[in-house]
């Protein structure tokens, strides 16, 4: 049995593999395959999942094999299975196969086909190995390649702006959602002393007793989980990102944002159920937090003037109720009210372009016009306040800019003097010397070198909300984004314990993916001298490969877990002291923003309309 | 529903009684669906049912309520209040039917625009055209431009009571036209998706009518299998080398798949519209490629019937070229870009995810078959008259003027051909001199997916 479910994860990983060498424009070949080794799948996991009812569904768990393993961490692969699992796989594979059997010929003819399919194959891998994942680290791959695929479809019309506008919007708030799961994996290291299973936190004793002795690091941990899940899940004040995903084919705006990928964030919170449900005090923020969402979302819902939004709002506010259901417990209704609203929204979004003659034929035989007066009690003036901040969706869309993103690019802005002629030097010297302190460490004073760990992140990350604010020198943002990864390792050096080993494991993933980057923006700069960072280029159409090298580069140092530079960012996390969570959140700080800017500079080069007008160009708002 | 062209102002309502269509209804697009305890209980119960129901319509297509079905915009066999008894019967501002001196203008203009005043036929058809798709924002631009983006149906059927009616007939006849009692005007509505006829009032005929018109059907039938096939040909999943009858149920399966972008191409590829006797293109394959208005310039030596045609012809005929033509140049900027993001806005428009703009002109799947060639308006007529009738109003007279569409007038006696430029006509010689023959059509369509030239059919 244990070996089965290892298949039903590597399966998708393998066909996703396949399917980048299937003939580009084959559509034949390409959806035939794609249909085909999806139906196995949930063939399989149908027959997997029934046997598995049948020996009395107990839970499953596998600890797969270590990636990294020292003396006080082990960074290891972790699959665990219960009945949420279940139902995720169940409802997950059923809605992706029949989504792509719909695909095959709604994409008939499309520029991009191959890479659709490719795109909903990597979703699919990513999808399972979130549900069956046994550990954060685990769940975190999964999450992050759902991260990657939803701005990927988003900006499927990568031709035009407002896609790759809004994929790179969803893209930082699904960064935003990262900053909690990977705070949330630290504190769980000094929590547990391990990289905790969710295996075990389904021994209450366990959880019980560690959370008396440090109650705050659960409440700080479950705080975490719920920004990612909240994110995830586009609950206030994030929900604005919903509807604005719905840039791409129909039947991907179904599969990811009415349906799966959506309801991850309440996957996120019945998996670690266990852990936050003896905190009353969570509970009660949980369930408000989905109450809130709730009403709000169907107000918004109700004033929609497209369809598509009216969706995903309605679709929200049923994700405010699940979450409440959970904060209540009720994680059985929550399920069902997983699958119900996942097969409705999908089945909604599918056949929304439908509305329009089914409401117009509705109109012409049931409207009757409502009476309307224009009073002006104050019942009637509440009412026009609601509807105008349902129509402008609550003002969360400004709020997150002005509260979160104006900010981080102000902060940025004031490195501007940095610039491609001193940025050398300046840091050259400026590491330099820190690296001889690092060296002396034992001779500063202790006070100091308290301090030096959190100085040195803190240039690293003033760095990157330099890389981030715009209207900078690719090169220098660029060099900024990748210097990050070397300030850290500075600082962590404070630390006891890191070791070289450790230190070339983090970098080389960095370096090499560095090196590639650079290559590939000196290949396109070299033939496009005018390539700069301040509009869009879309350079995707005549430098396609160097852009998929370029994408790889961009992940590989934003430590996507395709890099070694993901398993070392787990390390530099794993020494980073329990009593320094100033520094754990400038790192996290650092890593999601860093990895930001590096998909806006992809978006920039590669993605947005032609820089040349001999191409086919849509106008902007289009 | 208004069913007149766009530009005009309707003065005559035509009520529908006895209707016993149902508007079937569909939870799934309830605003019900959004709102927070219903919500709550429609996501527990019918949101499970979608499941079913996305599976069923993946796999096995079929009619539900989120279908477009033209034949359900009239009810067959419902009343239609034709006949006006009252003038000051009005409604909205609008005269309930038409008296019987309105009926007869309007028999005696459509009889004789198009050349129909002699040998009348026992059964003659009136059809009009709509077409069936689902999940098809611009399903309005399947339908028929002259009735408003609706199906034909109640105006076919609207003009057959007419023409049938004694009193109407008796009028004619005063007015010269003599309809036998022995011919019975029919309505009917060709779906164009489907392929598929349906037709009205047939009880009206009698025994020895019901004959023919049992042969006729038949001979329709066979056309419309004929057509599917045609047309099944610029479709790159259908072979149109298979056998007829599974093409056919293919272009038919099409018309309900959910997933299906292009129920049907529509008038893509239009490029000609051939004003005159039917003898004139009698035995031309002209891939259906052309607007065939029906007239004859004997009966009208003056073109005031001919003014009637072009005062329509062009800018409906010039108007669906135009936006084939801009949509086809620049689908992204003057089309409307590909459908497939599309997104509905208040029942008014699509545009592209929820921050755009909205979009106008053609998707992308409706004009990638399309050559974008202005409108070739070809004419039976003398220069002269042409030139007088289309000088008549500057509305009209601006098509020809500015070349947003040719004009070509073809000289009824000599069959000289003249090309209309820079406000005069000017001999024109045709570059071949002979047009190359088929004699299979089946096999002609089924050589290639790209345009096919004139062709004589032998």
């Amino acid at each position: 049995m244990e070996n089965y479910i290892e298949y039903l994860i590597i399966w998708p990983v393998i066909i996703f593999i396949i399917s980048l060498f299937l003939p580009k424009y084959n559509e034949k070949w390409i959806s035939g395959y794609a249909l085909s080794v999806l139906a196995v799948h949930f063939i399989a996991s149908a027959a997997f999942v029934i046997y598995w009812m049948v020996q009395g569904s107990e839970w499953i768990n596998i600890k797969e094999f270590s990636v990294y393993r020292s003396e006080d961490f082990d960074f290891y692969i972790d699959f665990f299975f219960d009945h949420v699992s279940a139902v995720f796989l169940m409802v997950g594979s059923f809605i992706t196969f029949l989504v792509i059997t719909y695909s095959r010929y709604y994409m008939h003819r499309e520029s991009g086909y191959k890479r659709y399919f490719n795109t909903v194959l990597l979703f699919y891998a990513g999808y399972i190995l979130t549900i069956v994942s046994g550990n954060m680290e685990t769940l975190f791959i999964g999450w992050e390649i759902l991260g990657l695929t939803s701005f990927l479809l988003i900006a499927f019309y990568r031709e035009r702006y407002l896609p790759v506008k809004n994929a790179f919007k969803v893209f930082s708030i699904y960064r935003i959602g990262d900053v909690g799961i990977l705070l949330a994996i630290w504190a769980s290291h000094h929590l547990w002393h391990e990289n905790i299973s969710f295996y075990k936190l389904q021994n209450f004793d366990l959880v019980h007793h560690h959370l008396q002795a440090h109650s705050w690091f659960g409440i700080f941990i479950s705080l975490m989980l719920l920004i990612a899940a909240s994110a995830k899940s586009a609950q206030f004040p994030f929900s604005s990102w919903l509807p604005r995903a719905m840039e791409g084919p129909t039947p991907s705006s179904a599969i990811f944002y009415g349906s799966l990928s959506v309801h991850l964030g309440a996957f996120l919170l019945m998996r670690t159920m266990n852990f936050w449900e003896h905190q009353i005090s969570i509970r009660i923020l949980i369930g408000l937090a989905g109450f809130f969402t709730a009403v709000i979302a169907v107000l918004t819902a109700r004033v929609q003037s497209s369809i598509k939004s009216q969706i995903a709002y309605a679709s929200i506010s049923q994700l405010g109720l699940i979450f409440v259901e959970l904060s209540l417990g009720w994680t059985h209704v929550a399920l069902v009210h997983f699958a119900g609203n996942a097969f409705l929204r999908t089945y909604q979004l599918l056949v929304s372009p439908s509305a329009v003659s089914y409401l117009i034929r509705e109109q012409f035989y049931n409207f009757v016009p409502q009476e309307q007066n224009i009073g002006n009690s104050l019942s009637k003036k509440l009412e026009y306040t609601i509807y105008l901040m349902s129509i402008k969706e609550w003002n969360m869309d400004y709020l997150l800019d002005k509260f979160i993103w104006t900010p981080l690019k102000d902060l940025g802005k004031l490195l501007r003097f940095i610039n491609v002629h001193n940025i050398f030097y300046f840091f050259l010297i400026l590491y330099s010397l820190s690296i001889i302190l690092v060296y002396f460490k034992h001779s500063i004073p202790v006070q100091v070198v308290q301090v030096l760990p959190s100085f040195f992140a803190a240039i690293g990350l003033l760095g990157v909300f330099r890389a981030y604010a715009g209207r900078i020198n690719i090169f220098v943002c660029w060099f900024l984004i990748i210097m990050n990864h070397f300030w850290i390792v500075l600082a962590i050096s404070f630390n006891d314990a890191l070791s070289a080993y450790e230190i070339g494991f983090y970098l080389s993933g960095v370096i090499i993916a560095a090196i590639a980057g650079t290559a590939a923006i000196l290949y396109v700069k070299k033939r496009e001298p005018g390539l700069d960072l301040n509009s869009h280029q879309g350079y995707v159409y005549e430098y396609p490969k160097t852009a998929m090298v370029f994408l790889l580069s961009a992940l590989g140092i934003a430590g996507f877990p395709i890099s070694l530079t993901f398993v070392g960012e787990d390390i530099i996390f794993s020494h980073i002291e329990y009593d320094q969570v100033f520094l754990a959140f400038v790192l996290s700080l650092g890593y999601i923003i860093s990895g930001i800017a590096l998909i806006r500079i992809y978006s920039r080069i590669f993605l947005g309309p032609h820089a040349k007008s001999y191409h086919e160009t849509a106008i902007k708002a289009g | 529903m208004k069913v007149c062209p766009a530009p005009m102002t309707p003065k005559y309502l035509i009520r529908e009684e006895a209707d016993n269509k149902k508007n079937p209804k569909d939870f799934h697009f309830s605003g019900h669906t959004h709102s927070l305890l219903l919500g709550w209980i429609v996501t527990h119960t019918i949101g499970l049912w979608s499941a079913i129901r996305l599976f069923l319509n993946i796999f096995i297509p079929g009619t539900s309520p989120a279908t477009t079905n033209s034949f359900r915009h009239m009810d067959k066999f419902s009343r239609l209040s034709i006949v006006n008894v009252n003038p000051d019967d009005k409604e909205n501002g609008l005269q309930v039917g038409y008296t019987f001196d309105e009926m007869t203008d309007r028999v005696e203009g459509l009889l004789k625009s198009i050349g129909l005043v002699k040998n009348f036929a026992p059964i003659i058809y009136v059809v009009g055209h709509g077409a069936s798709s689902v999940n098809n924002t611009h399903y309005a631009g399947y339908d028929c431009g002259d009735c408003s983006g609706r199906p034909g149906s109640v105006n076919a059927r609207v003009v057959c009571f007419m023409a049938n009616h004694p009193e109407v007939r008796k009028r004619l006849s005063d007015r010269g036209i003599h309809i036998p009692a022995t011919t019975l005007f029919m309505g009917g509505l060709h779906d164009t998706t489907r392929d598929e006829i349906e037709f009205y009032d047939e009880t009206l005929a009698d025994a020895h009518m019901n004959e023919m018109h049992q042969r006729n059907k038949a001979a329709f039938r066979k056309a419309l299998v004929q057509n599917a096939v045609e047309r099944s040909r610029r479709f790159e999943n259908i072979d149109p080398k298979s056998d007829e009858k599974k093409v056919y149920a293919l272009v038919q399966r099409r018309s309900v798949s959910l997933f299906e972008p292009r129920p049907e191409l529509n008038h893509a590829t239009n490029t000609l519209c051939v004003v005159g006797r039917r003898q004139m293109t009698d035995h031309l394959f002209l891939d259906r490629r052309a607007f065939m208005n029906s007239y004859d310039y004997s009966i009208d030596p003056e073109g005031n019937y001919l003014f009637n045609i072009l005062k329509a012809a062009a800018p409906v005929c010039g108007g669906i070229n135009l936006e084939y033509y801009f949509s086809r140049t620049d689908n992204q900027k003057t089309g409307a870009g590909t459908k497939l993001p599309h997104n509905v806005v208040g029942l008014i428009g699509v545009s592209n995810g929820t921050d755009g703009d909205l979009r106008t002109g053609l998707p992308q799947q409706m004009i990638e078959v399309h050559d974008p060639l202005r409108l070739l308006i070809i004419v039976e007529h003398f220069e002269d008259v042409v030139l007088k009738v289309i000088r008549k109003t500057p509305e009209l007279y601006e098509w020809f003027e500015n070349e947003w569409i040719h004009l070509v007038a073809v000289n009824p006696e000599t069959y000289n051909l003249s090309y209309f430029t820079e406000g005069r006509f000017i001999p024109y010689e045709p570059l071949a001199e002979r047009l190359p023959v088929a004699d299979n059509v089946r096999k002609l369509v089924a050589s290639t997916r790209e345009n096919i030239p004139v062709h004589i059919l032998s």
